[in-house]
């Protein structure tokens, strides 16, 4: 019974941290992107996982990006 | 209007070289001034026998010559001995810089594959017993403002 739980808060937090991953950003106007090391042209969309949570916050506060959410959530 | 909070000073800048466009090398440590970041737009006009102002159009933006005043120093690894060869051989360079440093949210100006045209060798008096500077003149079709994310 112990083992199930441990299994289950297990594939809890691995489900949190893929649902992290897979936060997607979309650029508002042309962007260095230093992890990709490329430019994204406001429209395109991407992932800001080398960014730590606070770099992302002010990304979008400053209106450089929007998030647009995690596509893949659901299919986990 | 009130008066503006958002001044800046170029004291953090970061001045970045690239031979590829996409892996930047930092050479704020080595270099001390950024000049000629202003492009000119050629223009034309005319005057007819009617009217008292001239008919202004607007033709393609000219080329930059960005200049860069770099401190002379021989290890290998910086950035006098890295960008000489470039200069000899001819080979494209890319150049950006950040005014504020190239964090997070900050703008940042990319220049197009340019050229090195004018790249000074080692030159001084005996006097004065300043370091040995020189300045590099780089010609761009260009430069993009972006924001570093």
């Amino acid at each position: 019974m112990a083992k199930a739980g441990a299994g289950q808060a297990k594939r809890t937090k691995s489900k949190v941290a893929a649902k992290k991953k897979k936060e997607r950003y979309r650029a508002l106007t042309l962007i260095w992107h230093r992890g990709d090391k490329r430019y994204y042209r406001p429209g395109d969309e991407f992932g800001l996982d080398h960014l730590s949570e606070a770099s992302k916050w002010l990304l979008v506060e400053t209106q450089i990006v929007e998030l647009i959410g995690q596509p893949d959530q659901d299919e986990e | 209007m009130a008066q503006t909070t958002g001044a800046l000073s170029m004291v953090i800048a970061k001045l970045e070289y690239s031979t590829n466009g996409s892996d930047y090398t930092d050479i704020s440590g080595e270099a001390g001034n950024i000049q000629g970041t202003d492009q000119s737009r050629q223009s034309g006009e005319t005057y007819t026998f009617d009217g008292d102002t001239a008919i202004v159009t607007a033709g393609k933006r000219e080329p930059m010559e960005l200049q860069f005043d770099v401190v002379y120093t021989e290890a290998t690894a910086d950035a006098w001995e890295l960008l000489r060869p470039y200069f000899e051989a001819g080979s494209a360079v890319y150049f950006r810089w950040s005014p504020k440093g190239g964090s997070s949210t900050n703008f940042q100006y990319t220049s197009d594959a340019g050229y090195l045209i004018s790249f000074p060798y080692p030159a001084g008096e005996a006097a004065p017993g300043d370091p040995i500077m020189g300045s590099w003149t780089f010609k761009t079709p260009k430069v993009t403002k972006s924001a570093v994310a």
